[in-house]
Order: C-alpha cells, then structure tokens, then sequence
C-alpha cells in the first residue's frame, strides 16, 4: 500500500513540475488556446450560416451542430492536447537517457505530464466554452441522461488513451529516423479530418464514413460527441466500444514491440 | 534590381540544398499540405453539394474563394519562409552577420530561404483558379485584371505582416507565436467572410484585414466588390506596407547584437 502511494508520489511530482512549465511560458500558453479558439470559431460561424435558411442539414438540427462545435474545444483538452510528440525529440537529442536513469515508468512519466497538459487544457477549455456561449448565444443541448454523461466520460478516457499510444508510436520513430516531424505533421492533417474535429464524420458520403469507422481516428473525437449527443444506437456504441478496444490493445503491442527494439539502437546521441 | 533578383536566385537555390539534405521530411512536409487541400476541398464539395448555396455563393464561387485563399498563402510560405527561422538570428546575434553583408537587411530576412518546393503546389492551384472562372457565370476581363491585381495587393500585404513580425522579433524575440496567429487569422480567409456575423467580419475585413487579402480577389472577379471596396484595398495594402517599412526602420535602432 505504501509502495503504491509512493509510486503515485513520483508521477504526481512529475505532473506537477510540468505544469510549472506552462507557468514560465505562459505566452505560449495563451496564444495557442488563441489558435484553437480562432479555430472552433471558424467552424462555428460556417454552421451558424448554413443553418442561417434551413433546420436540418445532413440529419443534423442546428442546435446538435453547435454543440458538436463547441465542445471540440473540450475535445482538444481532453483528448488531443498532449506533450507526447516531445518524446520523438527527446531521442533525437540524447535527452531519453536522463530519464531511463531515473527509477520511474517512462510511459508512465510522459503520461504523467500528459496529464498535467490536459488539466490545464481543460480547465481553459471550459472557461472558453463559457465565454462562446454568453457571447454568440448558440443553440445548444445539454445532455442531462446519466447513462450518455457516463458514458461520454468513459469514452473519452478512453479517446485520450488511444490518442497517448498514437503519439508514443509516431515519437519511436526517432530511434531509427532524425524526420520526425515530416510524419508527426501528416498524422495532425489525419486527425483534423478524419477524426471530426471540422465536422461530424457522418455527413461524408456512406462508404467513406463506413470505412472511417473501422480506423482510430474515428474514436478520438467525432464517436464521444455522438454519445454525447445521444443520437446513436446501442448497437452502434457497443460495435464502437469493440472497435477501439481492440485498437488499444494492437496499438499498447505495437507500442511495446517498437519501444523494445528501439531502445536496443538508441546510442543516446547528442549527450 | 537585377543584382538583387541574382542573390533571391542563390538563396533559393541554398534553401533547396539545405531541403536536399532531409528529404524524406520536406517530401512529407508537402503530401502533408496536400492532403489537407484535398480534405477541405472534399468538405467543401460535399457540404454545398448539399446546401447548394453558401452565403449566397454556389459551389464553384466558393471553391473559387478556397483556391485563391491556398494561393495566396502557398506563395506567401514560400516566399517568407526565412522570417520562421529569425528569431534564432536574433537571439543568437547572427544576425550581425547578415547587417555587415552589402545586401539589404530587410530583404535578406524576408526571402533569405524561400521554399521552392512550394512551386509543386502553386502551378496545380494556378489550374485550379483558371477552371473555377471558368465555371464562374459573367467573368469581365476587367474582372480577371482587377483580380490579378487584388491578388499582388494581398502578396505585399501579407509581405507587411512578416515585416511586422520581423520588426517585433527584434524589439521582444517572441515572433514564433506571431506569425503562427497570423497564419490561424488568414484560415477565416478561407471561405467567404460573408459568413462571419458583425462586428467579427468588419474586424476581419478591415482591421486585419483578411477578408481584403483572401475575399476581395474573388469577389472583384465575380462583379460583386464595389468601387469603394477596390479603392479602399488598395489604400489599406499601401498604408499597411508603408507602416511596416516604418516598424521595421524602427526596431532596427534597437537591434542589440545580444549574445554575438
């Protein structure tokens, strides 16, 4: 019992010292919640116009739209607001070995400034939310069913687990390539369509969105929100819930495999 | 002017060299733009597909606002890609180097690694822009010459925003975040800014002003920007690039040469 409170002291330390970061670059800070800002705003606007001459559009009312909208600003707290890309760096730059000396998990210790970053996202989040709501006034749902509320909660832990795994596999890279980034952009490009953070995957034509359903991506943003939502079948969460656990065991493997054999290569270059 | 166009072409062709030596990066750096294009451009399709008009532009007029948006902003990265690296020239003091050398400074920050793999994406969009006017109903030639030259007025007022935040790395070293808001700012320009409420799309048109560098192109060659609206551009194109001449002579007095 003492070990394991121990063992929790360390990641809390950890979770910790990496918020103080964002206290000494609080600049940064700001202006990248700016950015997502100025990104949910465009979105918004483009719906509040097109629902501007009609209350229906691809199954969608307009308050159902807005919402989705607005709470991708929850989303990239919750979900895709991470430092695991840093990881890819940290091999690069012979960094890693000052942490593999350390008596802590690795996956552990990035998980634990993971946690640090969408606390902070997320507390800002819901400030900006607050703020979109009193001054642009949109329609909005507010899911008040315990089930859907569990339920969204427990799938976007989930979101940010897979989305954690992801990120870890893309960041292995550099123990074989110093281009890291090349891959790392063209995986943000992915996720901002294909995961919903523009728009619901369901408005895209049939097969498509048929296809979509069986990557990851789907998972990390556009299926919460559908839950959220509340219009989505049991049958469909259920087929979901067994698509996203089996990517989180393939990817926790792969992970795994490629951490194992990276580590094998790594000459902690540049220290 | 042609000594000068003789040192664009040697920086250039240093800037490829250097894009050589990672390749697979830059590669994927491109497909990665390309991507996203065609996402959006999907998105697009498919949603006034469906609604048939957007603020009150059908399908080709609006891919007309998105192909000079990605125009506008592809010559833009890949003329001032150098202004992303200055701040490292500021804090390290190199560039002291760069004030020593008979090239003018300004211009060395602004074009001194232009990204010529850029040219892969502008010559398809060229193409692009010339089907959708040709889609586009009641195109003047007077309409295709006051958007070509709409379309140099947004280059030099997208040219004033780097100088400004060439101007503000000297005086605070923070541009990184600057430039990457500009960029976040210039994405609204991307669909028409009719769809944005007031006051958001006078802020956006003027004070920014976006809407005249990604919007006015588009709408003169369509026959729906009035003559004020022209004038008023150009004004703000010329005002805006002399205001940046004026910052950018100002920081330089109190350029430091920290850590050189």
């Amino acid at each position: 019992m003492f070990s394991v409170k121990r063992n929790m002291g360390k990641y809390l330390v950890i979770a910790k010292n990496s918020l103080q970061e964002y206290f000494t670059y609080r600049l940064n800070f700001i202006l990248w919640r700016v950015r997502v800002v100025i990104s949910i705003l465009i979105s918004f606007f483009l719906w509040q116009t097109i629902f501007r001459d009609r209350s229906q559009v691809f199954g969608y009312s307009q308050a159902q739209m807005l919402t989705y909208i607005i709470l991708l600003t929850l989303m990239n707290g919750v979900v895709l607001s991470t430092r695991v890309f840093r990881v890819a760096e940290e091999i690069n730059l012979g960094k890693l070995s000052n942490i593999l000396i350390r008596p802590v998990n690795y996956f552990g210790y990035t998980f634990a400034r993971d946690i640090s970053d969408k606390g902070i996202n997320i507390f800002f989040s819901v400030i900006e939310i607050m703020l979109l709501v009193l001054l642009l006034h949109p329609p909005l749902i507010v899911q008040t069913q315990i089930f859907f509320l569990s339920l969204f909660i427990f799938f976007l832990i989930m979101a940010a687990i897979l989305y954690f795994e992801i990120g870890m596999i893309l960041s292995c890279i550099g123990f074989w390539s110093r281009e890291t980034w090349g891959p790392q952009f063209i995986f943000f490009i992915l996720v901002a369509f294909l995961a919903g953070t523009y728009f619901p995957l369901d408005i895209l034509p049939y097969p498509v969105y048929n296809l979509l359903q069986l990557l990851p991506f789907t998972y990390l943003v556009y299926f919460p929100l559908k839950i959220y939502l509340g219009t989505i079948s049991y049958q469909y969460i259920l087929r979901g819930f067994l698509i996203l656990t089996f990517w989180i065991f393939t990817l926790w493997w792969v992970l795994n495999l490629l951490w194992r054999k990276g580590l094998k290569l790594y000459t902690s270059e540049g220290q | 002017m042609i000594r000068y166009f003789r040192v664009f072409i040697l920086l250039s062709y240093a800037s490829f060299q250097t894009f050589l030596a990672s390749r697979i990066g830059a590669v994927l750096f491109l497909a990665g733009k390309i991507l996203r294009f065609i996402f959006f451009l999907t998105f697009l399709v498919v949603l006034v597909a469906k609604t048939q008009v957007l603020a009150g532009y059908n399908l080709w007029q609006v891919l007309l606002f998105y192909l000079t948006f990605n125009f506008i902003d592809a010559a833009t990265q890949m003329l001032f890609r150098e202004v992303y690296r200055f701040r490292q020239q500021i804090i390290t003091g190199n560039f002291d180097l760069v004030l020593v050398k008979p090239v003018n400074s300004l211009f060395r920050a602004l074009f001194g690694g232009t990204d010529l793999l850029d040219l892969v994406t502008l010559f398809p969009f060229i193409i692009f822009i010339g089907i959708a006017v040709s889609r586009v109903a009641d195109i003047t030639f007077i309409g295709i010459l006051l958007y070509c030259l709409l379309v140099l007025n947004s280059l030099f007022i997208a040219a004033s925003f780097h100088i400004m935040v060439l101007a503000l790395a000297i005086l605070t070293t923070e541009i990184d975040h600057a430039v990457m808001i500009y960029r976040d700012l210039s994405t609204m320009g991307r669909l028409p800014v009719d769809i944005y409420s007031e006051p958001l799309r006078s802020f956006i048109t003027f004070v920014i002003p976006i809407g005249i560098m990604m919007a006015f192109p588009a709408k003169a060659l369509m026959g729906v920007l009035s003559l004020t609206g022209i004038f008023t551009a150009f004004g703000i194109g010329i005002t805006v690039f002399s205001l940046s001449l004026f910052l950018w002579r100002y920081a330089l007095r109190y350029y430091t040469s920290a850590s050189s």
